[in-house]
């Protein structure tokens, strides 16, 4: 049987679905691949959040605009999918970091984004079991936290309902230049254009694609958590995202709607399993405890690892692979899948469908890494 | 603040009777040894210390005090740090304990299988509420229903009935042919062991025992009112107030799985001298073959004098290991689970206790891995204890890999055991230099 398609989606992760959203939407006939569960490679051990991030100028545009659209379906969203508008928090202990959240905040300004600095006071109000003595803190309301794994089934059922189907348990072999792609067992599709959206993963496909796996460690606590009520992060989080070497931690913590508390993160280069790690998980957690002591004596009910498809530039790619119109790339999200994914996707459907697009997607278009090895 | 870290030779998992008599055999030798339990004190499920305890587990009781093993009771095992370092926890405190030799003796639990109401209060292990009763849950003038499968039924009835509970019927699954052949096996096995079941029936003369009949649900709202029960295709509904229901054991095998040990069918591998897959890592008891106390008993002999060299003594209790071995494989057959009580649930009843969820839910998924993830199925504080047992004989769902922390365990305790260890290293490091 010869199975044929406008447009084939390697991956069910959230980016992946969220490409088949959109694209069921326009009337295409879309299939997505997925050799395991829904949502189960990064998206199913990331923390989940949809956050504007201003790394740079790029970075800020994609992650407000897929900010933006999340907040457009949130009403949508099933319950399990645990959409919560909680707001992120960004913490700072020095003067430079106060005056780091100030250029922040004018930034944010800039773009329509909505923020309120906390001075030491506000910020004891706002989360009250912070240890004492942080200098201040920068409130972003519109940040959410969600369930991602549910959220990607929930994409992807939509998608359904429009048309688009889905074969799981299917792993891709190879692509072709022609739009062929080839399933274990030699079944052969024929799609229009195929979107390669398969993460971490990416590169199995197409081992030219410059991904690099950052591993991550998370914890969860159970559910006596009712201590935090924002996402909280420390401003040297982005120092931590921008480091390139070693293992790295940041404080980052999520109140969950099932009153658990979500402990992160760390960042690690090389590491290629997803076996937790008890020196990272020991250190990270140390970090936690460092600036909300009374997480000392909650209990973690359990900890986990994985990664984060990153790429050279920490830029995702998105759009055509130079040199090969038919196959596309959706890929390289790091640790901004949840939050990009979406806009990701609008940035997709509306190159495709040769419409402009909301916001400029050149910073993103894989031609940038790619020079030359299309040839 | 760093602890120092508790340097033993060898530790032991677990203070049943496999772990109790390797910790007194090990300690003959000299060897240090730590054993960890759960429970406040050792003796695990079957040997927990009462004053009506029987004179043999006084004895093996007696002996672990006099041996000098060091008993850490209260203390749960959380996860290794490194290749030779167990973290464990104790309602307060932690400790780390570095090995050279690792016994596993964790035994095992009942298997419980979920069926329409039986979350209602007033449902209860078998084995789980006369270790309760023993420990003065009152269960006097209560109307008790023993049903499920397996021989603990009768000791667990005796129990309940001499805490004064009116034992309305002990229902066993197993049908009647498979239990005379089982006796039969018996009597060249285990003579002992028939004797004993014998002098249970003796003693529960006056109960109601049916064989190939099960429950099939339980009525109430607050607490139980009813339980229905199924007996030669027959219904029969009993008015009660406790059902005290177990499915036979299940071995408690996550640390075993943390620790990279081999598993097949259900238990952890070991040659005839206990040792596991991993070099240094040895198991004893029930989670290498489901066969009661005494090889449970052997098996932790034998791991301890192996680990002393003492290989000449262990020889001659080879051949008892595995005739016990052989007994808890006859006993497996004879009270196989009948396809019926796997499908008990119906789409309302609930899986995952921890994360009230149901079986109709978990009907679209194919493995643990997305049950997990789409329904938090096996998330909660047991990790899937429960619900992972009973799905892994409903469904036939291999377990999922297993990760730190084993239990719910305080994040002091990760950090600080961790830091303990890396610290070690560190100063051993700086001492080669």
């Amino acid at each position: 049987m010869k199975l044929t398609c406008d447009i084939a989606i390697v991956g069910a992760g959230i980016v992946g679905t969220a490409c088949a959203y959109y694209l069921a939407q326009e009337g295409l006939k879309v299939i997505v691949i997925e050799r395991g569960p829904v949502g189960g490679g990064s998206t199913g051990s990331c923390m989940g959040h949809i956050v504007v991030l201003h790394d740079s100028v790029p970075h800020l545009a994609l992650t407000s605009f897929g900010r933006q659209l999340w907040q457009q379906i949130s009403l949508g969203l099933p319950e399990g999918v645990e959409y919560n508008q909680c707001g992120t928090i960004w913490l700072a202990t020095t003067q430079q970091q106060i005056q780091q959240l100030r250029s922040q905040q004018t930034y944010y300004n800039q773009y329509g984004i909505a923020t309120q600095l906390l001075d030491q006071d506000a910020l004891c109000d706002a989360e009250p079991c912070l240890r004492k003595g942080v200098a201040g803190g920068l409130y972003v309301p519109d940040d959410a936290v969600i369930y991602p794994p549910a959220a990607a089934c929930y994409l992807l059922a939509m998608a359904q309902s429009n048309g688009a189907m889905l074969l799981q348990g299917c792993q891709v072999m190879a692509i072709g230049p022609d739009g062929s792609i080839r399933l274990q067992g030699n079944q052969i599709i024929y799609a229009g254009i195929i979107i390669n959206a398969a993460g971490c993963w990416a590169s199995q496909l197409d081992r030219q694609l410059p991904i690099i796996k950052r591993k991550g460690h998370l914890a969860v606590t159970d559910r006596s958590g009712a201590v935090l009520r924002h996402q909280v992060v420390e401003v040297s989080y982005l120092q931590s995202v921008r480091q390139d070497a070693g293992a790295s931690v940041a404080f980052n913590v999520q109140p969950r709607k099932t009153g658990q508390i979500l402990i992160g993160s760390s960042r690690q280069i090389g590491a290629e399993g997803t076996e937790v790690e008890m020196p990272v998980l020991a250190h990270m957690l140390q970090r936690a405890v460092e600036w909300m002591p009374i997480l000392a004596n909650l209990k973690v009910i359990r900890a986990w690892a994985g990664h984060r498809p990153s790429t050279p530039d920490h830029l995702p790619m998105i759009g055509p692979c130079p040199g090969n119109e038919r196959v596309w790339l959706a890929t390289g999200h790091e640790g901004l899948g949840l939050t990009t994914s979406l806009a990701t996707a609008h940035l997709i459907a509306n190159m495709i469908a040769g419409r402009p697009c909301q916001i400029d997607p050149g910073p993103y278009l894989p031609g940038r890494l790619l020079q030359g090895t299309y040839a | 603040m760093a602890k120092t870290i508790l340097d033993m030779d060898v530790v032991i998992v677990g203070a049943g009777p496999a772990g109790i008599a390797a910790a007194v055999t090990a300690s003959r030798f000299g060897l240090k040894t730590a054993l960890v339990e759960d429970s406040p004190g050792p003796g695990g499920q079957v040997w927990q210390e009462t004053p009506s305890g029987r004179p043999w587990s006084r004895r093996w009781l007696n002996r672990l005090r006099a041996c000098g093993a060091q008993v850490l009771g209260g203390t749960t095992a959380v996860c290794p740090v490194d290749q030779r370092t167990l973290l464990v926890e104790t309602l307060d405190d932690h400790h780390v304990l570095a090995w050279r030799h690792l016994i596993l003796a964790t035994g095992a639990r009942e298997l419980l299988l979920p069926m329409p109401g039986w979350t209602v209060p007033g449902v209860f292990g078998a084995a789980g509420l006369a270790r309760l009763a023993k420990n003065g849950w009152p269960v006097a003038g209560k109307k008790v229903v023993v049903a499920g499968s397996g021989p603990l039924l009768l000791p667990a009835a005796l129990t309940l009935k001499r805490y004064g509970a009116r034992i309305a019927l002990i229902a066993e699954q197993a049908p009647i042919g498979r239990l005379i052949g089982f006796a039969l096996a018996c009597m060249y096995l285990a003579p002992a062991k028939l004797l004993q079941a014998w002098l249970y029936g003796l003693r529960l003369a006056n109960v109601r025992y049916k064989m190939g009949c099960w429950p099939a649900s339980v009525e109430g709202d607050v607490c139980l009112k009813k339980v229905s029960l199924v007996h030669k295709g027959l219904k029969i509904a009993i008015d009660c107030d406790i059902l005290a229901c177990g499915f036979g054991l299940v071995p408690n095998l996550e640390l075993a799985r943390l620790l990279g040990c081999s598993i097949q069918q259900g238990v952890v591998c070991v040659d005839q001298w206990q040792r596991t897959s991993v070099p240094g890592i040895y198991a004893a008891g029930e989670q290498t073959c489901i066969a009661g106390m005494e090889h449970a008993i052997l098996s932790g002999r034998i791991a301890a004098l192996v680990i002393a060299g003492q290989y000449q003594e262990a020889r001659p209790m080879l051949g008892a290991c595995s005739r016990a071995r052989r007994f808890g494989h006859a006993l497996a057959r004879a009270f196989a689970l009948r396809p019926e009580v796997l499908g008990l649930a119906d789409q309302e009843t609930i899986i995952c206790r921890c994360e009230d969820v149901t079986a109709g839910q978990l009907q679209p998924y194919t493995d643990w891995r997305k049950a997990r993830l789409m329904k938090r199925c096996g998330m909660g504080p047991c990790q899937g204890r429960i619900c992972g047992a009973a799905l892994s004989h409903i469904k036939a769902w291999p377990y999922p890999t297993a990760r730190p922390p084993l239990l719910p365990t305080r994040i002091a305790t990760l950090i600080e055991g961790t830091m303990a260890v890396q610290k070690a290293a560190n100063e051993a490091k700086g001492d080669q230099i």
